[in-house]
Order: C-alpha cells, then sequence, then structure tokens
C-alpha cells in the first residue's frame, strides 16, 4: 500500500486529537471532521487510527468520555479533555513548535 | 501523577475497559452513520453515499481489531508495569520483603504439613478392600496406667471373640516387633509385624510369598504366620529375600 496523501507524523495524532477536544468535548467523527476542517481537508484521519488512539489517551487519563444524546437524539460517545490531558497538549505544542521551528530553519539555510 | 491516583485510575479503567470496548460497535455505527449523512447532504444517492462512507471509514472490522489490539497490549503492558512496581518496591524494603518472605514459607509449609497428615489419616482410605468396615479393638483398664490403660489380648480372650462375636467377618491379632535380616550386603534390622491367621482375611490379603496356614480352627496355635510389613516398596523387595515363616516359632 502507498503512503497516502497526509499521512500523519508518527506520534503527531495524539497531539491533533488533544487540540481537538481543546475547545469543547466531542465524539469522535466529530474530532475528524474538526481536524480536516482546520487543516483544509490535507489531513484526512486514517479513522481507523482514531479509535484505537481514543483508547489508548482515555487510559492514560488525558481524556475522559461519556455517553451523551446529540441534537438529532442519537447517542454518541462524547471525549472531554481532563485536567491531565490539557497539560499534557501545552507541553506537546511547546515541543512542537520547538521542533518545527528548528526543522524549517534547517530547511531554509542557506549559505551565509 | 501519584501513584494514589494511577492506582485509583487503574482500578476504574478495569471497569471502563469493558464499557469501552461494548460500547464500540455503537461509536462506530453512529461514525459511520454520521459520514452517511454528510454524503447525502453532498447530494450523493443513498447507495453511493453508504459506498462512500464505509471506504472512507475504511475496514469496520479492521477498525475494530486495532481498537481491541489496544485493549490487549494494555492489559499485557499494565500487567508488566504492576509487576516491575513490585520488585522496586520490594527492593526498597528488604527488611520487610525477607520477613513476609518467610512468613509466607513457614504458612504454606505448615498448612502443606497439616493437609499431608490430614489427607493421610482421614482422607485418604486404607489401601484395602472396604476400608470402611475395618475396625480396630483393644482393651483398656483404667486402673492400669502404662500406655494409657492399654491391655493387651491372651489367646483365651481372641478365642472368646472368635467363637462368640456377631458382628465381625474376620477377626485376627497382631504384634510389632523387628528382625534381622542376614545374607545381604550387610545385616539390617527390618520392622515386622507378627499377624494371626485372620488378619489377612480381615484386610483381604494374600500372603506375597509362603501360604498362610490354616485358620486357628484346625490348629489353635496363635503363632500361624508372620507377615513382614508391607510398609514400603524397598521393604517389598527385601522381603522377597526372606522365608515369610521363619520368624522365632
Amino acid at each position: 500500500m502507498g503512503k497516502e496523501k497526509g499521512d500523519l507524523l508518527q506520534g503527531t495524532l495524539d497531539m491533533l486529537v488533544l487540540k481537538a477536544l481543546q475547545l469543547e468535548p466531542m465524539h469522535g467523527w466529530g474530532i475528524t471532521e474538526r481536524i480536516e476542517h482546520w487543516s483544509e481537508s490535507v489531513l484526512q484521519l486514517g479513522q481507523g487510527t482514531l479509535y484505537p488512539a481514543l483508547y489508548r489517551l482515555e487510559r492514560q487519563g488525558l481524556i475522559r468520555s461519556e455517553w451523551k444524546v446529540t441534537e438529532n437524539n442519537r447517542r454518541a460517545r462524547y471525549y472531554s479533555l481532563t485536567r491531565e490531558g490539557r497539560r499534557r497538549f501545552s507541553d506537546e505544542l511547546a515541543q512542537w513548535r520547538r521542533t518545527s521551528r528548528a526543522v524549517n530553519l534547517v530547511l531554509q539555510a542557506t549559505m551565509e | 501523577m501519584s501513584w494514589m491516583t494511577e492506582r485509583w485510575r487503574r482500578i476504574r479503567s478495569i471497569g471502563r475497559r469493558h464499557e469501552m470496548e461494548s460500547g464500540l460497535d455503537e461509536e462506530i455505527r453512529f461514525h459511520i452513520d454520521q459520514q452517511i449523512e454528510k454524503n447525502l447532504r453532498a447530494g450523493m444517492s443513498l447507495d453511493e453515499a453508504r459506498r462512500q462512507a464505509s471506504v472512507k471509514f475504511g475496514g469496520m472490522e479492521r477498525v475494530k481489531e486495532s481498537t481491541r489490539d489496544e485493549f490487549r497490549s494494555a492489559l499485557v503492558e499494565d500487567s508488566v508495569r504492576d509487576f516491575r512496581y513490585g520488585i522496586r518496591a520490594l527492593r526498597r524494603a528488604p527488611g520487610f520483603t525477607i520477613i513476609s518472605s518467610l512468613m509466607l514459607a513457614l504458612g504454606i509449609g505448615a498448612t502443606t504439613a497439616v493437609f499431608s497428615v490430614v489427607n493421610g489419616v482421614l482422607v485418604k482410605p486404607l489401601p484395602y478392600p472396604r476400608p470402611e468396615e475395618l475396625v480396630s479393638l483393644g482393651h483398656t483398664a483404667q486402673d492400669v496406667r502404662n500406655a494409657g490403660g492399654d491391655m493387651s489380648m491372651s489367646a483365651a480372650q481372641l478365642f472368646t471373640y472368635r467363637d462368640e462375636n456377631r458382628s465381625f467377618q474376620q477377626m485376627g491379632v497382631w504384634s510389632a516387633g523387628t528382625e534381622s535380616a542376614t545374607g545381604g550386603t550387610e545385616p539390617e534390622e527390618i520392622q515386622s509385624l507378627y499377624v494371626s491367621y485372620g488378619t489377612l482375611r480381615a484386610l483381604g490379603e494374600q500372603p506375597l510369598m509362603g501360604r498362610s496356614k490354616q485358620p486357628w480352627t484346625s490348629s489353635p496355635d496363635l503363632k500361624v504366620g508372620i507377615g513382614i510389613a508391607r510398609t514400603h516398596h524397598e521393604v517389598d523387595e527385601r522381603a522377597l529375600a526372606l522365608d515369610p515363616f521363619a520368624g522365632p516359632a
């Protein structure tokens, strides 16, 4: 199988999920929609990876889930960030900024 | 995170794991339905909307399987982590470790010892046919002070029992002793048991070799047969080298 467009860097999926939940609790489908929208459809979440990731994050205590009824009267599992999750997100965000800046610096380097 | 909250989270996650897995089907169905609705809004036909939704989701069974893999690997990871945690905690407190190991060893040892005695004496039946029918008879007299009042049995008493009793099919007497076993590499003292004819009959056993003599009805003599105690295999083998009727007359 060839590399799909918008394949995520290893480890970034967790960060994106935490980001998607930072604003308000969301169900799994909402998370994929949000990430797709924000990334201008560049990041198409391989949905098979989302649910394992949600389970992993919940087990790590970074998110919690509860069943709620949607506006269309359907039961859905909503995920929300825990305090631990917020802290982890801001750590990862800082780390990401450092790393991506460094990578950009390297890629844009010119002979001086 | 302190270890207390870590423990608590772990305990809760045992229950949540089940809930998570049982809810997974419904969650995925919801996800696909949402995608179908979105496709419909985009102007697809119902069939096309369904097809596209499941293509986009990418194999429902595969998703379920990889989510379940997360459950499973979490189980293994947690167990490994708990095990490591236990080892570290024990290492930090060697005194506690030694004492608790000793107490466990003593406890297990004592329990095993008591169990094997109880098992041998009370639970496991004697290795004879119908062991529940075997009864030991003895005489006691309060005025006799040796051996807790136990009195031996005279020949006359045995004959009286034999002739008058209506309760027992067979009766026999025995007496423990020792024999000198010679002729092997070195002489040895072995445990022996003098038994009367009725004893083997009562136990439902046959002598290993030789023959038991006539019942005491025809030969009113107590020294009718000598059996070497068949307590264990080793003695059994050595008993073959002995004449079973060669005891003191």
